[in-house]
């Protein structure tokens, strides 16, 4: 194939020159242009950024580099100093390049423009090691990427032009799943060429931030109009288009619509547990899980015990989250009172698929003076499916803690 | 946010030209509430997310916060790239502080003067603060007044009190400006049970090496010094060691800082007429500092009604500061508003600006808000203070600045030539709305084309919007549009402006 040769080539030509001088943005940009080339910019600051400067003068300014990322390379010096004459200099280099709107958000940063000068992407923060090794390996990927986005482009382009929709659609949600900056017409390019949005991509795409969706349920429902908030989100359920980590946002916001509607505890219970297992270690999952045990559930290694959990003599507390499989060893649980005048325990129960497995007997009192109790359970062959119980003698309603260890 | 891995991920997160970090704290959205409807005021807002995040800075930004979170949150980014950089108590609200070049300490988010510093090596006021960076700015001083007061605690130990005292005072001679060996020495006073004249050479050394460093120079003196030196001597005696203090004071050296409690506190020490002695010295030194003079008028206005002999002394002295010649409340009260409230403006004295400000609004009539309706949320200009271009021109009057802002209604018009009106808002504010009341007449054209700008420093402006057209209110609607600012002003390059009312809504985001 002509091209990966013809990009060798341009790659080769655009490395050439790199070594002599860092070039400006407008320099940049204009040789982007005309070899209709992406074009990396790495905005640093040399009179304040040390690791800056040694991406800078040891990674960016290497020969191989500008090969190796297939583009052209440019930079944009931000001075720290605010006046003077290295500052006018710094400015005169810098033009044509404004930052807001930019996608910078820290420093070092290198980002990504295509020919036309779009923002294809952005590598900074926590994306972008701090070792200069790793950060070049990482740059070498984003280069990569947004290589391939400069593919899908063409493609797109191409199958528009002679009016392949199903390619162009392949192409513009392939291009929006790069991790990179997305289309601004991403979201009308999928509903021209899908308008029943029959693949679900429309329906994934256009998923608002966890925390909009979640604020909108909210305050639908405390102002009295939950029955909408219910009806979208569980039409949002009902769409197998979303991913699980979509759907784990959309129980959570359901969860929270419950919750301030008067009289959907159990619903809010239901949902916030279903949060939990649609995605349990994402923000939504955790949250969905631990305002479950907030709220609703019962005691937990997680946030203890609190006011809303009886404590009757002759029952007992089933720990939530107590861990489900055990391997054999020595392990104790220990209770910390923090509130409350007393609580009196008998003992504690370690239960294996829903039968005994070991009684301790133990009976003591958490005070102010005497808060904590601990119970050390020896298990002698693993066992599956376990839970834990706390078994109570009455007292006072309190709160306290409770941690597992092994 | 300082723990190891807070500080990792804001290293990375928000690592920018040093000035810049006094903006850092606006990196997390400002939510009373957050999404699930909880309180920040409960442990409940943070506590699902707990857990959930790589450091408790990444939580903070993407679920939000109030002023303590995102002032820690900008703090700890200036600390996490190697910045000296501190949280601070303001008023009913969390401020923090920048050292934004090698000898500047600059407020950040900050809405007040009163300020008090959460991490300090000496007190915990700005002033101080002030003064310890100059204190240790020339380590060599540093060292040797280090030296001698060491110097000093060994002759002590060894009983040779008198060369112990000579060597303190060498110490504080070596550097004036070290805030911690005028502690020390004062303690060496109180331990050796020093005499009368001892403490008064104290003071007088005291005033001499904390020249320019009034707040702390009167904190020692306050709470070491006096309360010895006083304890024996007569009001008149204590009179004149209290106006030695008065008739040193040249202007606000580190900042403003709460000089009416220290003139409350003198207060306290004198009978009835000696107080009327020290308030009628206090007027006639400090009445026409542009530093002391708005706060000392507001001050005696408190303390004394205008019908009150007290009072009318007091209007009688601005008056006869003024040079005008006239007489009355109305006159006194019109020269407060072109000085002492002109002067608060400057200086982005809010509640100076303010206090005078209602007083003199007694002399104008309220204007109709007939034809204004609000925007969403709280009038946020009402409680903030005007800044005109061309202070003192002949058409301008000041006693009407403070209307402008609020319901009453007022007038304010700026020299010829490039012109601006600037209002500094109460707080903080996600701005959702701005009208602004033409004069009406032939002139009502001026303020076509004026420029909108919005600044959270009053000294970087953007511009967010204009007024078209030649209307008798301009209406901007800028709900939705998140523009958060604490400074808003209209601006023209090429004629004078004037205004009735400059009136700004929005959310609270401080």
């Amino acid at each position: 194939m002509a091209f990966p040769s013809i990009f060798a080539l341009m790659a080769l030509s655009l490395a050439g020159g790199q070594a002599d001088q860092p070039r400006s943005f407008s320099s940049g940009r204009a040789l982007s242009i005309e070899h209709d080339s992406l074009l990396f910019v790495l905005v640093h600051g040399s009179d304040w950024h040390p690791f800056g400067e040694r991406l800078f003068g040891e990674v960016w300014q290497e020969k191989t580099f500008g090969e190796e990322m297939k583009g052209v390379l440019a930079d944009v010096d931000i001075l720290q100093v605010r006046d003077g004459a290295a500052k006018t200099a710094a400015d005169a280099r810098n033009k044509g390049w404004v930052k807001k709107g930019s996608g910078l958000q820290t420093y070092p940063a290198v980002l990504a423009y295509s020919a036309e000068g779009v923002l294809v992407g952005t590598c900074q923060g926590t994306d972008l090691p701090k070792d200069l090794a790793a950060a070049k390996r990482t740059l070498i990927t984003f280069g990569e990427t947004c290589a391939r986005w400069k593919v899908l482009t063409n493609a797109i382009a191409r199958a528009s032009a002679v009016g392949d929709k199903a390619a162009e659609l392949k192409g513009v949600v392939a291009r929006a799943t790069l991790g990179l900056e997305r289309s601004a017409t991403l979201l009308e390019d999928i509903k021209r060429l899908d308008p029943s949005d029959e693949a679900g991509n429309y329906a994934r795409l256009s998923f608002p931030k966890w925390t909009t969706l979640v604020k909108q349920a909210t305050d639908e429902a405390k102002a009295g109009k939950g029955d909408e908030a219910e009806q979208r989100l569980k039409g949002m359920l009902a769409n197998n288009a979303y991913t699980s980590e979509q759907r784990c946002v959309i129980h959570l916001a359901l969860g929270s619509a419950y919750r301030r509607w008067e009289g959907h505890a159990e619903q809010a219970a239901l949902h916030f547990q279903a949060a939990a297992q649609a995605d349990s270690n994402s923000v939504c999952g955790i949250a969905g899980r631990r305002l479950y045990l907030s709220l609703y559930g019962g005691p937990s290694l997680s946030l203890g015990w609190s006011k809303r959990h009886p404590v009757k003599a002759g029952t007992y507390w089933v720990i939530e989250d107590a861990p489900q499989d055990l391997e054999p060893g020595s392990y104790r649980l220990r209770l910390n009172r923090t509130r409350g005048k007393q609580l009196m325990i008998t003992g504690a129960q370690l239960l294996s698929d829903g039968k005994v497995q070991i009684d301790l007997v133990q009976a003591t009192t958490l005070t102010k003076a005497s808060p904590t109790v601990e119970f050390t359970f020896t298990v002698s062959e693993a066992l599956t499916k376990t839970s834990l119980r706390v078994l109570l003698n009455g007292g006072d309603a309190g709160t306290g803690t409770m941690s597992w260890i092994e | 946010m300082g723990g190891a891995e807070s500080l990792v991920y804001l290293r990375d997160r928000i690592c920018w030209p040093r000035p810049d970090y006094v903006k850092a704290c606006w990196q997390a959205p400002y939510r009373s509430y957050n999404c699930l409807a909880d309180s920040v005021q409960r442990p409940d807002y943070y506590m699902p997310f707990n857990g959930s995040y790589a450091a408790m800075p990444e939580m903070v930004i993407d679920v939000g916060g109030v002023c303590g979170a995102l002032s820690n949150l900008g703090a700890s980014a200036a600390i996490a790239n190697g910045i000296p950089a501190s949280t601070m108590g303001e008023p009913g609200h969390c401020a923090y502080t920048v050292k934004i070049s090698d000898d500047e300490w600059k407020p950040a988010y900050s809405l007040s003067w009163k300020r008090s510093m959460h991490t300090s090596l000496f007190e915990a006021t700005w002033q101080n603060l002030m003064l310890t960076e100059a204190c240790f700015s020339d380590p060599e001083r540093v060292a040797k007044s280090g030296d001698l007061s060491r110097k000093a605690f060994a002759l002590e130990m060894d009983g040779d009190l008198e060369q112990a005292a000579d060597c303190w005072r060498q110490a504080l001679n070596a550097h004036g400006l070290h805030y911690g060996l005028w502690v020390e020495w004062a303690a060496f006073g109180e331990r050796t049970d020093r005499d009368a004249n001892w403490w008064r050479d104290y003071q007088t050394a005291l005033l001499v090496g904390l020249k320019g460093h009034e707040e702390p120079a009167w904190t020692v003196l306050s709470k070491r010094v006096y309360p010895r030196l006083l304890a024996e001597m007569d009001d008149a005696e204590k009179l004149r060691v209290l106006l030695r203090w008065v008739r040193n004071l040249q202007n606000w050296g580190g900042g403003r800082w709460n000089i009416e409690g220290a003139w409350n506190w003198m207060f306290k020490q004198l009978g009835e007429d000696d107080q009327r002695k020290l308030v009628r010295v206090m007027s006639e030194r400090l009445i026409e500092s542009p530093d002391f003079g708005p706060p000392l008028v507001v001050w005696l206005l408190a303390k004394y009604s205008p019908d009150s002999e007290e009072g009318r002394d007091t209007l009688g002295l601005i008056l006869k500061a003024s040079g005008s010649g006239r007489d009355g409340a109305q006159s006194a009260l019109k020269q407060l508003a072109r000085t002492a409230m002109l002067d608060a403006a400057e200086r982005g004295d809010v509640d100076t600006f303010q206090a005078i400000g209602k007083q003199a609004s007694s002399l104008s009539e309220p204007l109709s808000m007939k034809g204004i309706e609000p925007f969403p949320g709280d009038l946020v200009s009402a409680g903030g203070l005007l800044q005109v271009s061309g202070r003192g021109n002949r058409w301008d009057s000041p006693e009407n600045h403070w209307g402008i802002l609020g319901e009453h209604g007022g007038r304010c018009h700026t020299n010829n030539g490039a012109s601006f009106i600037a209002v500094r808002l109460e707080h903080h504010t996600e701005i959702t709305g701005i009208v602004i009341q033409n004069l009406k007449g032939g002139q009502s054209w001026r303020a076509t084309d004026s420029r909108i700008e919005i600044s959270t420093d009053g000294e970087s402006w953007e511009q967010i919007g204009s007024l078209e057209g030649n209307k008798r209110f301009y209406r901007l609607d800028l709900e939705g549009k998140y523009h958060r600012a604490l400074w808003v002003r209209m601006a023209k390059d090429t004629n004078c402006l004037h205004v009735r009312r400059f009136l700004v809504w929005g959310h609270r985001r401080s």
